[in-house]
């Protein structure tokens, strides 16, 4: 019997290699270790027209480093912003920005807005998102706004007749009405700024809010491109 | 009490003429504001290349680097020889790869380094 037992130790370790390296490449194919969430390695989103993975660095060592490591901003301005931005505006972490990308983003039922000035996205931005810099959704009467907010899926009322409007006037708007727009078909929105130190995206939300943009319709993910980051999430730079 | 009345006052005998200055004071200063802070926000922009170049930034691509020679042919011989050493070598972080290719330069023996390899991957499981 003492003499099979190397032969046992061989077999064992033979089939243990290719079973080791069968396991090892599913993990590799499967994203590595550390998923986005138990259910998901990665997820894919459109950026500039084209599929771009979102997955976490997989290195073990990696510690945030440079800009966003940093603690502490000049306060004021860039001040800790609320956790509730608005009423009605509902904050959302990673895990519903995931689930956000993949049900609507993908599906062109959202739009995920990058907030910041054009300086901060072209040195990188979250996968899927378009540059709308809160300063151009802060007057009523711009064209910006209102090319904005056609993007977004608003629908500007022109021809409105006189008996609509005494209607409206007499019964109330309907919801996701105002008198310049109609908001009933508007997509989900997704904004975000630089961190939760960051007062562009709460700016940006509240000119949408004083248009009349419904806000169950807006979703605020506070801790925007630092905390994106600190999770060791891949960002892109815009023309790529 | 006395002071509301005394303010009130003042702007009952303000003409039509000051209380525009006034508004535009205010407007104009509201203005100044919004431009001190995106100007703020610029500066700070500016903060993100002179931080994060130097060090190495998460998806900022690796600083190009001299090719080490010996490290490629250290690495090609490994993946010749020793297939499963240098799967698992690849999954490596950077840091624990110059570790293991350092003992390789100071004299270890493949046996030796692939010991390291091993040993290094099961240390971050």
């Amino acid at each position: 019997m003492k003499k099979l037992y190397p032969i046992k130790s061989l077999l064992a370790l033979l089939l243990s290699v290719p079973l080791s390296m069968a396991c090892l490449n599913v993990m590799a194919s499967d994203g590595g270790k550390a998923r986005l969430t138990k259910d998901k390695p990665f997820i894919n989103v459109i950026h500039e027209g084209h599929k771009v993975k979102i997955e976490r660095i997989q290195d073990p060592e990696h510690v945030l480093t440079g800009y966003y490591a940093q603690t502490a901003r000049d306060c004021p301005p860039f001040c800790l912003q609320p956790e509730i931005v608005a009423p009605g505006v509902t904050t959302i972490g990673e895990v519903e920005l995931f689930d956000f990308m993949e049900n609507k983003l993908n599906k062109k039922a959202g739009v995920l807005v990058d907030a910041r000035t054009p300086e901060w996205y072209e040195r990188g931005t979250i996968p899927g998102s378009i540059n709308v810099p809160f300063f151009k959704l802060q007057k009523l009467e711009s064209a910006e706004m209102k090319q904005a907010l056609s993007r977004f899926g608003g629908v500007e009322r022109v021809d409105v007749g006189s008996i609509t409007r005494q209607y409206e006037a007499l019964m109330g708007q309907e919801e996701g009405m105002t008198e310049q727009w109609d908001f009933t078909g508007a997509k989900d929105l997704v904004l975000w700024c630089n961190s939760p130190q960051c007062g562009q995206s709460p700016r940006a939300i509240k000119g949408l809010l004083a248009a009349g943009y419904p806000p169950s319709k807006i979703f605020y993910y506070r801790g925007g491109m630092q905390m994106w980051k600190l999770w060791g999430l891949n960002t892109v730079e815009p023309g790529k | 009490m006395r002071a509301n009345v005394v303010c009130i006052g003042m702007v009952r005998g303000l003409k039509p003429f000051a209380l525009v200055v006034i508004l535009s004071g205010s407007l104009t200063q509201a203005a100044i504001a919004e431009d001190d802070y995106l100007s703020l926000i610029s500066s700070e922009a500016q903060k993100v290349d002179e931080e994060s170049s130097p060090s190495a930034e998460s998806a900022a691509p690796e600083p190009v680097q001299p090719v080490d020679e010996k490290l490629t042919m250290f690495e090609q011989s490994l993946k010749d020889q020793y297939k499963g050493s240098y799967f698992v070598y690849m999954r490596l972080s950077d840091t624990s790869k110059q570790s293991v290719y350092q003992d390789y330069t100071s004299g270890s023996s493949f046996k030796e380094v692939r010991k390291k390899i091993l040993s290094l991957y099961s240390n971050h499981q």
